[in-house]
């Protein structure tokens, strides 16, 4: 593993933060292109993005309270540690949480009709896929199980290969990016849609994803973030159950 | 209680607000951060619940409190917003220079 991606004049620049940092980069500069297609104000886009951009890291941070216990919480509660760059950012999938709530208040605060949150679906997939090469060259939690599939790498800490999971994660990112920027113009994929999918796609890969990564299991044999997926699934698969029915019923009637 | 939101007229006004929530976010959190310090410092975080809900009040109140703004002044809010939100880039483009440990299993042990 790489945890020092290379040196400027003797400072060394680490893996973990630069590629969150070009992730978040990229996901910014896809945002701003796919805002710019659909015409989506820079008045409504820019309070909507700040309040994700917020809370997504709020809602990072607090999720490891759920995923990882309670022995977590002095750090976890603790505001004023999101600003100790010695400490991880926490769950991309509280992240996302965190984001979408405080991107809707956001919205509805600015009293924003309809929804263009579907520009950010794309962005998060691309976003996740460069950051998750962070998380692999730093060797992030151990990476995964053993495997003695040939694509196993060894980990810090142990003499056995395991599954490079966040390479997992980024190839899929990669995959689901290019889906949803061909669904992207789809009339079924509008006010909301995309995004949901996109979060919904993201949480059914993590949650299988899950079984060779090292969370601890917290109920009924799954980890924090595979319940976490399993509720965004069973929200996600009500809303697009509930919107598909009410768009039948006038044809029927 | 009912709140009412403020309509803006004039962009003063709205540059005004911005600059009340950007300061009045920085101060605000300043104060927190020393009172916590000082408080803190005398309890167990990992077994005094007081403690921990002392802990928590400042992320509690920072959130509340931009949601009733966003309902009532935005411009504060997103003042306050932007000041987060900046504090937070800055910690990101540390983070370049600085190892930071990632939450897991072993973190806490």
């Amino acid at each position: 593993m790489h945890p020092i991606l290379f040196r400027i004049g003797g400072l060394p620049i680490y893996a973990h933060g630069f590629f969150l940092l070009l992730g978040l980069l990229v996901g910014l500069l896809m945002l701003i292109m796919e805002a710019q297609r659909r015409r989506w104000p820079k008045e409504e886009l820019i309070p909507i993005a700040l309040a994700a951009f917020v809370g997504g890291m709020v809602g990072a941070r607090l999720s490891i309270l759920f995923f990882l216990g309670r022995s977590t919480a002095p750090i976890v509660l603790n505001m004023y540690t999101l600003f100790d760059p010695r400490i991880g950012p926490g769950s991309i999938l509280g992240g996302l949480g965190g984001a979408y709530v405080a991107g809707y208040i956001a919205s509805r605060a600015i009293g924003k009709a309809g929804c263009a949150c579907d520009a950010f679906a794309p962005a998060i997939a691309l976003g996740t896929a460069v950051g998750r090469i962070g998380d692999f060259l730093a060797a992030e939690d151990g990476l995964g199980k053993a495997t003695a599939l040939p694509w196993g790498v060894p980990a810090p800490g142990v003499d056995y290969l395991v599954h490079p999971t966040p390479l997992y994660d980024a190839g899929f990112n990669l995959i689901w990016f290019g889906v949803l920027l061909l669904l992207r113009d789809h009339p079924a994929m509008q006010n909301g849609n995309l995004l949901k999918l996109g979060l919904a796609g993201y949480a059914l890969f993590r949650f299988v994803v899950e079984f060779v990564r090292n969370n601890p299991v917290v109920a009924a044999g799954l980890t924090g973030p595979q319940i976490f997926c399993l509720a965004l699934l069973l929200a996600v698969g009500l809303y697009f159950a509930r919107t598909w029915q009410s768009a039948r019923r006038p044809a029927a009637a | 209680m009912k709140l009412t939101r403020k309509i803006y007229t004039t962009r003063n006004e709205k540059i005004l607000d911005f600059v009340i929530g950007f300061i009045g976010w920085c101060v605000l959190n300043g104060l927190m951060y020393a009172c916590s310090i000082a408080i803190l410092s005398n309890l167990d975080t990992q077994t005094d619940i007081l403690a921990i809900v002392l802990l928590a009040l400042p992320l509690l109140i920072n959130i509340v409190a931009l949601i009733l703004l966003s309902a009532t002044r935005r411009w504060i809010a997103l003042g306050a917003l932007a000041a987060f939100a900046l504090l937070l880039v800055g910690v990101l483009l540390i983070g370049l220079l600085v190892y930071a440990i990632c939450f897991s299993t072993n973190t806490f042990q």
